[in-house]
């Protein structure tokens, strides 16, 4: 049954899921997307409300056939052998006829009624025989089992076949551990046998505790030891209980798969080595820019539209004695203009061979991590073009508008005008005065007058065209900050982050979820788990 | 001291082995012929990494085991016998109740022990070398028995220690080998097992009735069953109440399985198929005891002899020579496995190392570009010009070519005050101008290769930082430089030239100068115009741009030199193209990936591969005349 936090982490997953199988070219993303889909693939029992399943395993010889008689009350029930091993090949499963559905490969398998109530009980077929499919059958069991026995004698308990196994789904199931067989060994060996076995528990992840690991002999259920184990395993658990451990189980599965894979750091270390890429990226890309900005020929193309810019608003404004030279320069101006200049630019920076290569580098980059859908990423996105267009733009025209109502170009229009306006002055009132005293002057010194004042508007030009140069100089197009661009694989980094950091939250998100489940369903009646490890 | 490297007097006096083949011959043609093999056999094994953990790898080191001398002592042979096992199987108990020793044994931990001990009778005490009886493994002298316990033992340490034979030794100096399992999580106990079994030359496989069946048991069992000269089964710790059945039933399982298993069917070098091998090998039995000792380990077969006998029953050197010849054997399969995938690499590796070639090929093609190299044969001819004018005609002209020297000097001086620093650092030479237009082909192409290269050899080796750093690496270097051979034809071209039309000879002469005054003419005006391009008077200006590098190559033809100019042409593409093949192979695509190719392909040399197969063969034969002689 599905709990409201259950359904919301097992959504999460899905999302999660779907998100990385969106970027299935990268490996990470694909074997984190592997992991989760087993993981999720696991929690359908929570919606099925199937019965609690309860598995013996182990190698061969073990005595787990024994051990299943012996639960059900009836020695010969699952036949064993004393000397022929992998005597046991199907499966013996005792439940009800309604849960036998429930278990994986059931249509060989012999059936035995239910033992514990609402629950299965398996005998399964060695982990470790020569027999493949007795092998295939004890792996198919595993996945299905909610708790394992992992049984094992004296002799066995060191077989690194079997403890694989056991390591594998250590994490993922709840465990009740035997050491079958132990009237084998002497009292004082006992002991010893005791504390080494208590080191393999260990070693695999769980606290040794009497309530779930057990030395008996199957051989004498009537002993203390065996007792205390079958009380165990036929302890009372509700349906309720029933639903708890399988959503346990759920919530282990999908912290296995986010906790233990090797994607996390592999997508770790992607995003350094993307970050690393980025900014190398973006100091090159800064750097061309410039380059290509400080382009001599560039430049030179920048500053004259601005000129010209400058003359064509000055041509407007009162220039009075030097609006001749002014309406002639814009007649006869060169076709600079500031949206053509700009235009060379954009055109200069989009062929550099440097920027072409941060281009290389970045289809490169994005083919590396598999993320390289069409459109995925441009160094230079148009976004960045148009702002670098416009304030290129916005620089020109604020100089050349600026220009003309900076006190010097008034100055200097000013002082310019001054001299032929003086010099007319005099000559109207020369003209003017010898008009009143009834004398009128020679036509000479009209002339004279008026190529005087010509001449006089000369030094005037000079001063303002110098001052424009001046004022024009200090505007060169390199001089514009370009700031790092950020776009460059911004969007691949949102995605890596944006996983890591789901996973990361899913991950803390489910084991509070483990933390606050394992006061319910205590260990010695579910079997003991693995320590969830930071 | 009788320690005997194969020699042929004392073997011959020795009359162990019964068999009319001259053995010393044998040994010596194996050895010379295993030795051959494995000079060469590493050198391929790197360059075919595809066999690390395979079998076959496995399989070669048997070869290197083959020990290269026979060790007799007092005209007995040495003869090693290994318990192998898993653990738990009682290998080390068995060890201690034949050699009255007491190596740690027992179930309070496992596995027990972490290393190989031997026990050697005490009479051939510095008698015989061990460590040459043990070929390839470190021999310590046992101290403590403490020493078997520790798990750092180095992988090819083996311990040394004496007992005193209880059992008169007839045949064979029994050299008995105690060994780590094969099956615990102690995985590396594994490889320290699995190197005894390469090199004991009898094996009693000791296994328990809970394990006999396990995957690793019965991979170790045919191991044994494939290498060892001499086999006996022991089962132990069977029910002693109905043992004896209990171990026939194991009996017949086993035979059972080990006959479904193919594995079995493969042959042995004695021509028996491991199965049969298996069914030949003496069957015994112990049941589970608190104290085992030797009287308890039955045969199941009640016409075999008894424990004690078989151990020390061993016929001598006929076992050492089987078993020497499976390790050849196997060794050899191997072998040949590995020059058939050593020669299918190299057929493989020279297919697309001339297709890296072809590529690369195809790019220096693109660099060179069909443009002819009109001035470079121009600067050519002003040097010659120069060279072999008379000192007549050099007064006559002084006066002109110092005007336009003059002239050049003036027209520098123009553009010095007219263009901005920037502009003349720009102002490339026009012979640089090629240079300029290879070198951004260059790049192009580089990007084209190795993309194309990414796309063959996979992404995640040719990753973005290491292209573009190979890229950098390989921009930073000089454009190949003109190649001498190309001037020294044009320079011979020419001088035929010059002899056969002297008369245009001295015209050309005579115009050089006043070429050069116009040409400077040319400059100086071309400053006004646009910024001034060339300075090496009108030879460059013209190499400079394509319109008066076809006015130059329409006044050549006029002078009759258009053969020269087009054999040149042909001549530098041909040149050009293998300087820049030459180029790009080594500053690009050697130390970017192909070095190792190529090293892979070296390392793969046909002759070894040859000289390999010719060994295996001769072994081969050698082995069959010893399987039906």
């Amino acid at each position: 049954m599905l709990t409201p936090e259950s359904t919301l982490i097992i959504k999460k997953s899905e999302t999660l899921l779907k998100r990385c199988l969106a970027y299935e070219e990268n490996r990470h993303f694909a074997t984190l997307a592997d992991e989760l889909h087993e993981a999720l693939s696991c929690c359908s029992n929570l919606k099925a409300s199937k019965p609690l399943v309860i598995s013996l395993i182990g190698g061969t010889g073990a005595g787990k056939s024994k051990i299943f008689s012996m639960l059900c009350s009836s020695p010969e029930i699952s036949p064993s052998s004393d000397s022929i091993r992998g005597f046991t090949q199907k499966l013996y499963i005792s439940a009800s006829q309604t849960n036998v559905g429930y278990i994986p490969s059931s249509e060989n398998a012999v059936i035995v009624p239910e033992v514990i109530s609402q629950a299965v009980l398996i005998d399964t077929p060695d982990l470790d025989t020569i027999n493949d499919n007795n092998v295939t059958l004890s792996r198919q069991v595993i996945e299905a089992s909610d708790i394992i026995v992992y049984v094992t004698t004296p002799d066995k308990r060191s077989n690194f076949k079997i403890n694989q196994e056991l390591l594998k789904w250590a994490s993922r199931k709840r465990w009740y551990f035997v050491i079958n067989k132990i009237d084998k060994v002497t009292e004082e060996e006992v002991g010893k046998l005791k504390q080494d076995f208590d080191r393999r528990i260990l070693a695999s992840g769980f606290t040794p505790d009497d309530s779930s690991r057990f030395l008996l002999s199957a051989t004498r259920p009537d002993s203390l030891d065996f007792k205390r184990f079958a009380d165990a395993i036929f302890s009372q658990r509700s349906v309720a209980e029933h639903n708890l451990i399988h959503t346990e189980a759920c919530y282990r599965h999908i912290y296995h798969a986010l906790s233990t894979s090797k994607a996390t750091s592999g997508l770790l270390e992607q995003l350094s080595d993307l970050k690393e890429t980025k900014q190398r990226l973006a100091e090159v890309l800064q750097e061309s820019i410039k380059q290509v900005l400080q382009k001599p020929e560039l430049e030179e193309m920048y500053i004259r539209s601005i000129e010209n810019e400058i003359y064509t608003d000055l041509c407007d404004k009162q220039s009075m004695f030097l609006y001749p030279y002014i309406t002639l320069i814009n007649r006869y101006k060169s076709s600079n203009n500031v949206e053509q200049a700009i235009s060379s630019i954009m055109y200069s920076i989009k062929n550099s061979s440097e920027i072409n290569q941060c281009q290389t580098d970045l289809d490169r980059t994005l083919e590396d991590i598999g993320m390289d859908e069409p459109g995925a990423g441009k160094v230079m996105p148009l976004s960045s073009e148009y702002s670098l267009q416009s304030e290129l733009m916005q620089k020109a025209k604020l100089v050349a508008v600026g220009a003309t109502r900076t006190f010097s170009v008034r100055f200097y229009l000013f002082i310019a005008n001054m001299v032929p306006l003086i010099l007319t002055i005099q000559a109207l009132y020369r003209a003017f005065g010898s008009w009143l005293a009834g004398q009128w002057l020679p036509a000479d010194f009209f002339i004279h007058a008026i190529i005087l004042i010509i001449g006089s508007t000369i030094p005037g030009y000079f001063l303002l065209s110098r001052g424009v140069t001046r004022l024009t100089s200090n505007y060169s197009p390199s001089k514009i900050a370009i700031e790092l661009p950020d776009e460059i694989l911004s969007g691949q980094l949102r995605v890596i982050e944006k996983i890591l950091d789901e996973s990361s939250l899913l991950c803390s998100a489910t084991e509070a979820e483990i933390q606050k489940l394992k006061e319910k369903i205590p260990e010695n009646r579910f079997g003991a788990q693995a320590v969830v490890k930071d | 001291m009788t320690l005997i490297y194969a020699l042929k007097p004392q073997l011959e006096e020795i009359d162990l082995l019964d068999t009319k083949t001259d053995i010393t011959q044998i040994f010596k043609n194996i050895y010379l012929e295993v030795d051959k093999l494995l000079e060469n056999i590493p050198q391929l094994m790197t360059a075919v990494p595809e066999i690390s953990g395979s079998s076959c790898e496995h399989d070669l080191k048997l070869l290197e085991q083959v020990p290269r001398s026979l060790c007799l002592y007092d005209n007995k042979p040495v003869i090693a016998v290994a318990l192998a096992g898993p653990s738990g199987a009682g290998k080390s108990t068995v060890f201690n109740q034949i050699t009255g020793l007491d190596v740690p044994a027992g179930g309070a931990v496992r596995p027990m022990s972490f290393a190989s001990v031997v026990a050697l009778p005490r009479n051939t005490r510095n008698q015989i070398d061990v460590a040459d009886l043990f070929h390839g493994f470190k021999v310590v002298e046992l101290t403590s028995n403490a020493e078997l316990r520790s798990p750092e033992a180095p992988i090819n340490r083996l311990y040394c220690t004496y007992y005193d034979p209880t059992v008169s030794q007839s045949q064979l100096w029994l050299c008995l080998v105690d060994m780590p399992d094969f099956n615990t999580t102690e995985v590396k106990n594994w490889q320290k097992a699995e190197q005894m079994i390469n090199r004991a030359d009898a094996v009693i496989f000791t296994v328990y009735h809970e394990s006999y069946k396990d995957q690793k048991t019965f991979e170790i069992l045919k191991r044994c069953c494939r290498l060892s000269g001499n086999m006996g089964y022991l089962l132990t710790k069977l029910d002693p109440e109905n043992a004896q059945q209990n171990a026939s039933e194991i009996y017949e399982d086993i035979m059972l399985c080990a006959a479904k298993d193919p594995g079995f069917a493969s042959k042995r070098a004695d021509g028996k198929s491991l199965l049969e091998y298996l069914q030949s090998c003496t069957f015994y039995y112990s049941p589970y005891k608190s104290k085992v000792s030797l009287a308890d380990i039955m045969p199941l077969d009640k016409k075999s002899p008894d424990f004690t006998n078989f151990i020390y029953g061993h016929k001598g050197l006929e076992i050492i020579l089987n078993r020497q010849m499976e390790s050849i054997y196997n060794g050899l399969k191997s072998c040949q496995e590995l020059c058939e995938l050593a020669t299918e690499k190299r057929d493989k590796l020279t297919k697309s190392i001339a297709d890296y070639n072809y590529q690369l090929e195809e790019s220096a093609n693109h660099i060179t570009g069909t443009e002819s190299p009109v001035f470079h044969v121009l600067a050519m001819l002003k040097k010659l010009l120069e060279e072999n004018r008379p000192p007549l005609l050099q007064t006559i002209l002084k006066p002109i070519s110092m005007l336009s020297s003059g002239l050049q000097k003036f027209a520098g001086s123009i553009r010095a005050s007219f263009s901005k620093k920037e502009i003349e650092q720009k102002v490339v030479p026009a012979a640089k101008q090629r240079d300029l237009l290879e070198r951004q082909r260059l790049e192009s192409e580089c990007e084209l290769l190795v993309d194309n290269w990414r796309r063959k050899i996979g992404k995640e080796i040719l990753d973005q930082k290491k292209c573009r750093q190979a890229i950098i690496d390989m921009l930073k270097q000089e454009l190949p430089p003109v190649d001498e051979e190309w001037e020294i034809f044009v320079r011979q071209s020419l001088q035929t030239w010059f002899e056969s039309n002297r008369g245009r000879w001295m015209f050309m002469n005579t115009v050089n100068d006043l070429l050069l005054v116009v040409g400077t003419g040319l400059v100086v005006a071309d400053i006004f115009i646009d910024g001034g391009i060339g300075t090496l008077g009108v030879v460059a200006t013209i190499g400079g741009s394509g319109a008066t590098s076809g006015f130059l190559l329409s006044l050549f033809n006029n002078m009759g030199l258009n053969s020269e100019i087009l054999a040149a042409h042909s001549k530098w593409k041909e040149l050009r193209k293998a300087s820049y093949l030459e180029h790009l192979r080594q500053k690009l695509a050697l130390p970017l990936f192909l070095e190792e190719d190529e090293l892979r392909l070296k390392r793969l040399a046909p002759e070894l591969i040859n000289e390999s197969q010719k060994s295996c063969e001769i072994l081969g034969k050698i082995i069959k005349q010893h399987a039906d002689p």
